[in-house]
């Protein structure tokens, strides 16, 4: 075993892939020096044609990854901001996500949009989201969500394998967090749940940065409530079954989630659960999730996001 | 011109005549409710697809522009057209399987996909150009665009970035002087789309797009220089679309009709035509030729028409499985 | 009254609380008798108000029954209010006035004494009929109707379809599902949750009241305290007695006391049986799939069931509910993780309509779903009847068990391993292949000959399995 942060273990995990595979490469804004940790150090074991610095033309960028991925090569666009999505839309959102459909299973393109997603630093409204159902409602995108250096290199590993487009939002809360890592080599199919705390009374629903508030909210709770944390770990692909046989034990469940609260994840996976197991809840599902605003920068930004406080709340509220 | 052996310049003439019949089919059957989509003509256009495409070899990628839905590309590149015929009506043995009605794709010739909203095809072609560039199969991407996509952000984007990265693609602008409605006059704050380039460092030609052997010559030259290695270029080639922008429409420019002097104008440069007087007057086409090169192109139109009405829609059930790739 | 457009007073399907409304509007007509009020009726999903186009008849006039009184305009079309008796009528809405659904706009009396009582005080009678049909609590005046109104006479009457809230009973799904599973009557449950909501642990409690007094008495020894016991047993390790261990535990627990349970035990010849079983067996590699005993039982069990349809059943609340489809769960024992072992009962639903193959692939899919511990509710729920297979515990030849009825069902057959017995055939002992059996039912739904009919019913399959077939 070894010791990896979070930003380590995509960078293993990206390095890894690279070596295995040599259609793998990284395109995108920055990715030798890496502002953002993720490619870092890959520049010197691959050189520029495999870790490539574009210029900051998102729709260049993404475009160009999904070209090349039509055309053969596994590009990792890294695209820095999650929030980035947006100005690479047409390409992500319509190409990349439509690309098999559209040409009617004859043209796919394996790709990773990834970027570092989520608020904790007070960087504002358009450097803080986690743009996730944006994506799922765009069918043909994957999305992965991982909450920690473990599953950050499992996850990649599949991203990158993965015949379709993923996108891959890693947090920029994460970024010191340790973990052991096996020295040898292992992969998380995506689609498959992992029970972050297992608990009888309330099943908590959450990815990303939300899995650590719904521990540090479980902890807080350990001596009147026995709280379940399920990480689905990806979104699409989405493990129901793990999240469903929770419910069927603990009756109870709350969706917290980091991207706004309406038309959202929870409200997804809250109409899921009714739709997959109305007759096991004993309480409405409850939802935490950002306000339905901007996200406030600095000082504000704790008032418009998930607070483990709100996680505590939701889940008193549904445990009567 | 006078390079092109007497055969090659009559599979060019062939080439235009066939991309017509076929054009004229899918005009008539939209007009007769046949097609289950829209339908944009390439008449007026087709001397630029067929002249820049019939000189690609087959594993050169294609982004072709929609006028025409990829007709006088596949002609060019010496694909079987029907399949876009067939495409239009929804059936699966189109293009695309008849999924979307619209969009195209032969991966085996280099026709990875085309998209819907314009411009893309600036950033896509720079994709496979990538790819291509790094793979070492000496591949270039051949990618056509309209005026408007020019307007669009992914253009300079792709130019730019193409240019850094001296891409193996070349940007063939059909600029048939009007986006949907708006002439260019009004849209373009320069004359010519081709000094675009020198903004991105990289050639810029404007070419006549009514005469097929001006835009293969054009186009050899800078296919030629991208599979050297020397980067992309930028084709504006100038044409006229004798058709509304899309069938059923209005003809209007802004709001009001297009001048039909100006029309008939541009039909006196109709590229067909232009061609055939060239090969007339060098004696490499007679009558009896052109006859029978219509009798022919007539006669694959019909096939073509056959087979589309008498291939089998797709089975609805194969949709979802074309959300994910296995 | 009665109306010419009589379809409005169809009670829409959908709405059982309204349906029960408005049957109980019905009898206080038919008590009330010499007097008929007629009102705003609700001409149609959307309607909420209506105006008095027309007196046709006046104020005091004699009507025939079914006599148009008024005509009555809505936004689409008029309409014309008959008499729903003869008498005299008592007009209290106002030509050209609009008024909500449910408004008292009139009476017929049946003799002109009961007019006359009417009009004397038009107010007070109103009020009556509106205090009289408050009174059985299904149907209040809501504060918002007859607002707009200036009329002096006519009060508001609920529509009759509306339920207050206070008389729903508010229930969690879970609670739901648990008391209908275990027949327990929600009307008689205070709820503890949210705004009196029956949650699940008011099923429990409910359920754990309803028990008899604990089969056996607490002894002295079961007291003791811990420490006491402990002194004399050394721990080797403390299983948590929670998850899985738990619900199969309280499960049967609660199936154990609160059925009258019956054991019967009998054997069955199946030597021939065996070679049927291996006939389609060997042809695992043609078929894709392997057929089992189990397979073989699921498939004569349903034919028994169909046969003797009380054992196909659920007693909850004051009924025995006898199921027309059999739905036979099959125990599978399951290792969840080191320390967590227990049994699922997947079940194959709709059997009576399967055939050996469908049942076989079935039950390939759900063994394979109880070993990946990937069943959902579904598959684990809405059983009639089980099976459960002791054959493969002990190689020592588990035969004789007492098998509990999976609760919400009315029987369960044990079957064990074969062994070889000497049986008597033609008047001489020769060797036969013996399953031994134990069929428990539930007393309280049947007695004992539904029991002997299901095992000769068995018996004639299981020792010549040609009659399968039929």
């Amino acid at each position: 075993m070894k010791t990896l942060n979070y930003w380590q273990a995509i960078s293993e995990a990206l390095a890894e892939e690279m070596e295995r595979d040599e259609t793998v490469f990284i395109i995108g804004e920055n990715v030798q020096e890496a502002p953002f940790m993720a490619t870092r150090g890959l520049i010197e074991r691959f050189g520029p044609d495999r870790v490539m610095d574009a210029p900051l033309s998102e729709l260049a960028i993404a475009g160009a990854t999904v070209g090349a991925a039509c055309a053969g090569y596994r590009p990792v666009c890294d695209l820095n901001f999650a929030d980035f999505v947006y100005c690479a839309a047409d390409e992500i959102l319509l190409k990349a996500a439509q690309q098999y459909f559209t040409q009617a299973g004859k043209v796919n393109a394996p790709c990773v949009f990834m970027g570092v997603a989520g608020a904790g630093f007070g960087t504002g409204p358009e450097h803080s989201h986690v743009p996730s159902a944006m994506i799922l409602n765009n069918p043909g995108l994957k999305l992965v969500l991982p909450s920690t250096p473990y599953d950050a290199k499992g996850l990649m590993k599949a991203a990158i394998r993965d015949n379709n487009p993923v996108c891959y939002f890693f947090h920029k809360k994460l970024m010191g967090f340790t973990q052991e890592i096996p020295e040898e080599e292992y992969i998380i199919p995506l689609g498959k749940a992992d029970i972050k705390r297992q608990g009888t009374d309330v099943t908590v629903v959450a990815t990303l940065y939300m899995v650590h508030h719904a521990l540090a909210a479980a902890e807080m709770l350990k001596n009147e409530i026995s709280v379940e944390v399920i990480d689905p770990r990806s979104l699409e692909p989405l493990d129901m079954d793990t999240i469903i046989a929770s419910i069927a034990k603990t009756n109870r469940v709350v969706v917290v989630d980091e991207d706004t609260q309406r038309c959202g994840v929870a409200a997804e996976i809250g109409q899921q659960i009714m739709e997959k197991c109305f007759d096991d809840l004993d309480a409405p599902v409850a939802r935490v999730c950002s306000a339905n605003m901007p996200i406030a920068g600095a000082e504000m930004e704790q008032y418009c996001i998930p607070q483990v406080e709100g996680v505590v709340a939701a889940i008193k509220s549904v445990c009567y | 011109m006078s390079r092109l052996s007497k055969d090659q310049k009559l599979e060019l003439y062939r080439m235009l005549v066939n991309t017509r019949k076929h054009d004229e089919l899918n005009v008539r059957m939209a007009s007769e409710g046949k097609l289950r989509t829209f339908y944009h003509s390439a008449q007026g256009h087709e001397a630029i697809g067929v002249g820049a495409c019939s000189i690609l070899n087959k594993d050169d990628f294609v982004y072709p522009h929609l006028r025409g839905h990829g007709i006088p590309y596949m002609v060019g590149k010496r694909i079987d057209p029907k399949q876009s015929v067939a495409e239009h009506l929804g059936k699966a043995t189109g293009w695309g399987g008849g999924i979307t009605g619209v969009h195209i794709v032969d991966k085996d010739n280099g026709v990875l996909g085309q998209g819907g909203t314009i411009g893309t095809a600036f950033v896509l072609s720079a994709g496979f150009a990538l790819a291509a560039k790094k793979n070492g199969k000496r591949q270039v991407c051949l990618c056509f665009v309209g005026d408007g996509s020019v307007q669009r952000g992914q253009a300079h984007e792709a130019m730019n970035l193409a240019s850094c990265w001296k891409l193996p693609v070349v940007w063939v602008v059909e600029n048939n002087l009007m986006a949907w409605f708006t002439p260019c006059c009004d849209s373009f704050a320069l004359k010519d789309i081709a000094d675009m380039a020198k903004t991105y460092n990289m050639p810029g030609k404007v070419v006549d797009g009514m005469d097929v052997f001006a835009v293969r010559e054009a186009a050899e030259k800078a296919i030629d220089r991208a599979r050297e290695g020397q980067g992309p270029s930028l084709l504006e080639c100038k044409t006229y679309r004798f058709r509304p922008h899309s069938e059923g429409r209005p003809d209007v420019c802004h709001y009001l009709p297009r001048p039909k002097e100006e029309i008939a104008e541009w039909k006196k440069r109709d590229p067909i035509e232009l061609c055939r007087k060239k090969l007339v007057d060098s004696n490499v086409l007679t009558k009896k030729l052109i006859q029978k090169i219509d009798e022919e192109a007539d006669a694959k139109a019909a096939e073509t028409e056959r087979f589309a009405q008498e291939s089998p829609y797709p089975d609805p059930s194969i949709l979802p499985s074309l959300v994910y790739a296995p | 009254m009665r109306i010419v457009q009589s379809v409005a007073f169809q009670p829409e399907p959908e709405t059982y609380s309204r349906l029960k409304s408005v049957n109980s509007l019905k009898m206080k007509e038919r008590e009330v008798g010499v007097i008929k009020n007629l009102f705003i009726p609700k001409l149609g999903m959307t309607m909420e108000k209506g105006t008095i186009s027309e007196w046709v008849v006046k104020d005091g006039e004699q009507v025939r029954e079914e006599q148009v009184v008024l005509i009555l305009e809505t936004e689409k079309v008029a309409h014309e209010i008959v008499a729903p008796i003869a008498g005299f009528l008592a007009v209290f809405g106002k030509t050209g006035e609009e008024y909500l659904c449910g408004i008292v706009i009139g009476a017929i009396a049946e003799t002109k004494e009961e007019y006359e009582r009417i009009k004397k005080d038009p107010q007070k009678f109103v009020a009556e009929q509106a205090s009289s049909t408050a009174a059985d609590g299904q149907e209040k005046p809501s504060e918002d109707l007859n607002t707009e109104t200036e009329v002096a006479a006519p009060v508001p009457r609920t529509e009759p379809h509306h339920l207050e809230a206070s008389e729903r009973i508010r229930i969690s799904p879970v609670a739901r599902h648990l008391a209908g599973k275990h027949g327990i009557d929600i009307s008689s449950i205070k709820g503890t949750g949210p705004g009196s909501r029956i949650i699940k642990r008011d099923i429990e409690t409910a359920m754990a009241s309803q028990r008899q007094e604990p089969v056996v008495a607490p002894t002295a020894a079961v007291q003791m305290t811990s420490a006491a016991q402990d002194a004399d047993r050394i721990l080797l390790e403390s299983i948590p007695f929670t998850g899985m261990r738990k619900s199969i535990g309280e499960n049967l627990h609660n199936s154990l006391i609160s059925t009258a349970r019956v054991t019967v035990m009998f054997e069955l010849n199946v030597t021939d049986l065996i070679e049927f079983r291996n006939h389609y067996a060997r042809k695992a590699d043609i078929l894709g799939y392997k057929v089992t005993y189990t397979d073989l039982f699921v498939l004569m069990v349903t034919k028994c069931l169909k046969a003797v349809p009380i054992m196909n059943a659920s007693l909850i609340g004051n009924e025995i509910k006898i199921w027309r489809n059999c739905n036979i769960g099959f125990a599978v024992a399951v290792k969840k993780s080191e320390t967590e072992s227990g049994l699922l009962v997947p079940v194959i639903k709709n059997a009576e309509q399967m055939s050996l193959g469908d049942i076989a692939k079935a039950r390939i899919v759900l063994m394979e779903k109880a070993r990946n511990n990937s069943l959902s509710m579904n598959e684990l729920s809405g059983g009639t009847f089980t099976l459960t297979n002791t054959g493969a515990l002990s190689s020592a030849g588990w035969q004789i068990q007492t098998p509990i009825i999976n609760p919400g069902e009315a029987a369960i057959l044990g079957t064990s391993a074969i062994v070889e017995r000497p049986v008597v055939k033609n008047g001489e002992i020769v060797i036969g292949s013996i399953m031994p059996m134990s069929l428990s039912f539930d007393h309280r739904i049947m007695d004992g000959t539904p029991p002997g009919q299901f095992i000769d019913k068995l018996a004639q399959m299981a020792t010549d399995p040609q009659m399968i077939l039929l």
